[in-house]
């Protein structure tokens, strides 16, 4: 493979794999924050 | 007469050449620019002069001697004040729009096209492979990845790519909209989208430390831009580090931005600027920024397939990482189709993730090409 094909497809492949990634992530990791935060709050009226 | 002579050759007035004069011309057009016309002026202002000073027969840029040779060897050959700069930008950053509603992420990936269009423009034109990226990454509209690329790949384009970058970022307002319009019609223009939900302080703390961990592990070539990115932000989200999260907003980033402007100009000598190759750039430039905005708004439509809640297609286009001047025009057009449309905050959404997509961009063409 050619050198700026081997850069093209790498780059594109690479920047939307970190954002699919990312989107995943953020989405796990949001539910995970407002499971802390909710059975912190019930605790805290507990 | 000796003494005349004598007088005359301590003097620079001799070593002039026409290239002086025109670069002098160039660096008062954007004086003029910056001041009258308010184009990006923080850093056009210590370009501009960064230009004269170069240009005026002294030792200012003699390797090893000159203080602006200093600025640029420390701060740019060293990549040292990009990553400074993204501090900063993380520290100014809220990334609540993203968390909201992280489909948009996928926007900041997709007006990465531009760079990619570019770079393959910029071979055709007889372009190296490494100077193609680095005229490439102009597409993604953010002027210190673009320095922080060219001193690694191809110094020689710093200053003008920087420039480019810096001359675009303030035409967006020009620029994109004809695109936008061009490529979305009446009634997708009008389309409203639910508001953005309220975002815990423990999501947004969570979100600088996943997207370091994320994109370090998947692009290592992009961890000093998008460390000190995270850290900025993690400081400004934590909310126990309110000083540090200021200096970073503040004092530091003023302090680089006239590091990094004097230093870029200084890059501009006649000798490497008046060539050719940098009308190829400009108009380079240009194409990766109108095709970055096109392939923005052409993935909202694609999304937009697929999606139940359909999402206006013109945030796509703020997915360039003009922050915040991509998402307001977004929105401008947007409410002129329907002046009840407020499009701001969901096209902040895709234009923070432009940041991180021209910073993953980057570090994709360090990792083939360094």
């Amino acid at each position: 493979m050619s050198l700026p094909l081997l850069v093209l497809l790498s780059g594109i492949t690479g920047v939307f794999l970190v954002m699919i990634f990312l989107q995943l992530m953020v989405t796990l990791s949001s539910k995970l924050a407002i499971f802390l935060e909710n059975k912190a709050q019930s605790k805290t009226d507990q | 007469m000796e003494f005349l002579t004598n007088m005359w050759s301590t003097m620079g007035i001799g070593s002039l050449y026409w290239g002086n004069v025109v670069m002098w011309l160039i660096a008062f057009l954007f004086i003029y620019l910056a001041i009258k016309k308010e184009y990006e002026p923080l850093l056009l202002l210590p370009i501009a002069f960064g230009i004269l000073l170069v240009n005026l027969p002294s030792e200012i840029m003699t390797p090893g001697e000159g203080l602006l040779w200093r600025f640029y060897h420390y701060g740019e050959e060293w990549a040292v004040i990009p990553p400074l700069i993204f501090l900063g930008i993380g520290a100014m950053t809220d990334f609540g729009p993203v968390i909201a509603n992280p489909k948009t992420l996928l926007l900041g990936a997709g007006a990465q096209g531009g760079v990619y269009i570019a770079f393959l423009g910029a071979l055709a034109l007889g372009f190296s492979v490494s100077q193609a990226a680095v005229v490439g990454i102009i597409g993604g509209a953010d002027g210190p990845t673009t320095i922080f690329l060219a001193s690694k790949l191809a110094p020689e384009m710093m200053g003008v790519c920087a420039v480019a970058a810096y001359s675009y970022m303030a035409l967006v307002p020009v620029i994109q909209p004809p695109v936008m319009k061009l490529l979305t019609t009446e009634e997708e223009r009008k389309i409203r989208m639910k508001s953005l939900r309220k975002v815990s302080k423990l999501e947004k703390i969570f979100f600088p430390i996943i997207t370091a961990i994320i994109v370090i592990l998947i692009v290592p070539d992009a961890a000093s831009l998008m460390g000190m990115f995270c850290l900025g932000n993690l400081l400004r989200e934590s909310g126990v580090a309110d000083r540090l999260s200021n200096a970073a907003q503040n004092e530091l980033m003023n302090i680089v931005t006239i590091f990094l402007g004097v230093s870029v100009g200084a890059t501009m000598s006649a000798e490497v600027f008046l060539t050719p190759k940098v009308i190829f750039v400009f108009i380079l430039g240009i194409v990766a920024f109108a095709c970055a905005t096109a392939c923005g708004v052409l993935l909202a439509k694609f999304m937009n397939l697929f999606l139940k809640e359909k999402i206006n297609p013109l945030i796509g286009a703020a997915g360039v990482s003009a922050v915040p001047m991509a998402a307001r025009v977004a929105h401008k057009v947007g409410s002129e189709a329907d002046k009840k449309n407020y499009l701001l905050m969901h096209a902040m959404g895709p234009n923070v993730a432009g940041v991180i997509g021209t910073a993953v961009a980057a570090g994709m063409f360090l990792s083939v090409l360094k």
